[in-house]
């Protein structure tokens, strides 16, 4: 039997694909979240249109009262909450997709969601089946209406799901800032050691410590915001973004402090 | 009897008794000497400010300042003669200037993952079904 690949060959082949793999995992991923993202948004776009359909259907139908618009506003409403139970679906595999891409994420918060995501996805499935199954306006509005309780669930999980992320990239440039205020204060040790002034070279670390320290603080009320659900209010996701944005002006005080010291070494 | 109305009966001499003047005090010469006081510090006062007028407008206009010799350009000598081209230095500065651009160009809004806008109560109300 004659080999197809020469034993010789194969290793490096098993080498280079591994190499292939491991250099565009990055691209692969960023490539499932734009996928994710086209999805969700054709899901939205079919939500408003049914939406939109369902709505002149309503109209037709509470201004007739024919037999043959209430059937239509039944099939209208059966579609659109079809289309908004597969709206949730595509925006909790864009919000997995973006926990992958996102630096600085460990994995225990991913496998969380994952579980998270699946419960909800088999919640949509039963969901599914008894809009199927509904015949009739009073049932279709009462399925509807067990969508509406169980959405403040899901809107907090899905809310503290975005503050994970966004808290996630403002942690991973904080921990760069941090490596490179350790590696300034290195530089200075051995400025000094090499017998030059570096006093008020380090009086300005200090400064920058404490633009950390403030922006340590910060984070902490960014945490108290994405997981203190008022079961009445939900999340205040907009007052999250605040909170980093404020945070993010700290980090950029200490890296503006540690370039004028660099600056002042450099001149 | 004639004799009695040739000389007619002497009278006592009639005497007015006055009551003693009272004395009011004499405030005319305080007065006069307020008023001329009062009268010196208005002049004083009139003269200092009339004088410094005076003065201000008689002040010798300054000679236009004279051109500034051009600054020879002088290079700030680093403080650290040593370290200013160390390659861990310049590194660094580096690495703080990519790290400050990333800074400001994290997205920490991420409108492409916001909630979705749904209609939560889509159903057709009870009363409206009759």
């Amino acid at each position: 039997m004659s080999r197809l690949l020469p034993s010789r060959f194969i290793f490096p082949l098993v080498i280079i694909l591994l190499s292939y793999i491991f250099l565009f995992k990055s691209s692969f991923v960023r490539a499932d979240y734009q996928k994710a993202y086209t999805d969700y948004t054709y899901s939205y776009s079919l939500y408003r249109q049914a939406h939109n359909d369902y709505q002149i259907a309503k109209s037709t139908f509470l201004t007739y009262r024919t037999l043959v618009s209430q059937n239509e506003a039944i099939n209208k409403l059966r579609a659109v909450l079809k289309a908004r139970d597969q709206v949730i679906l595509s925006y909790y595999n864009l919000l997995q997709e973006k926990m992958n891409a996102t630096e600085g994420l460990n994995s225990e918060a991913k496998n969380t969601f994952f579980e998270i995501k699946n419960s909800e996805l088999a919640w949509l499935a039963g969901h599914q089946t008894k809009i199927e199954a509904a015949s009739s306006l009073e049932d279709l509005s009462s399925v509807s209406g067990e969508f509406e309780s169980r959405y403040s669930q899901i809107d907090t999980e899905t809310k503290q799901t975005i503050g994970a992320i966004l808290s996630a990239k403002e942690e991973t440039l904080s921990k760069k800032v941090s490596t490179l205020s350790t590696n300034v204060s290195e530089k200075l040790t051995e400025i000094r050691q090499a017998g030059e002034e570096t006093a008020v070279l380090e009086r300005g670390l200090i400064n920058v410590n404490n633009k950390l320290t403030l922006h340590s603080e910060k984070m902490t009320q960014v945490k108290s915001v994405f997981t203190a659900a008022d079961s009445y209010r939900g999340i205040d996701l907009f007052r999250g973004q605040q909170r980093l944005t404020e945070a993010n002006q700290y980090l950029r005080e200490a890296v503006n402090f540690l370039l004028e010291i660099i600056k002042s070494i450099t001149g | 009897m004639d004799q009695e109305r040739a000389t007619p009966p002497q009278l006592a001499p009639r005497t007015y008794q006055f009551s003693p003047r009272q004395t009011r005090p004499d405030y005319s010469l305080w007065l006069i000497l307020g008023a001329a006081l009062l009268a010196i510090v208005i002049i004083v006062i009139v003269a200092v400010v009339g004088l410094k007028i005076i003065l201000s407008s008689f002040k010798m206009p300054s000679p236009p300042p004279a051109p500034l010799p051009p600054t020879p350009e002088v290079k700030v000598a680093p403080k650290s003669p040593r370290f200013a081209t160390d390659a861990g230095v310049l590194k660094l500065r580096e690495d703080l200037v990519s790290l400050g651009a990333q800074i400001d160009s994290v997205d920490l809004i991420e409108p492409q993952i916001s909630p979705p806008a749904l209609d939560l109560s889509i159903g057709i109300e009870p009363e409206s079904r009759n």
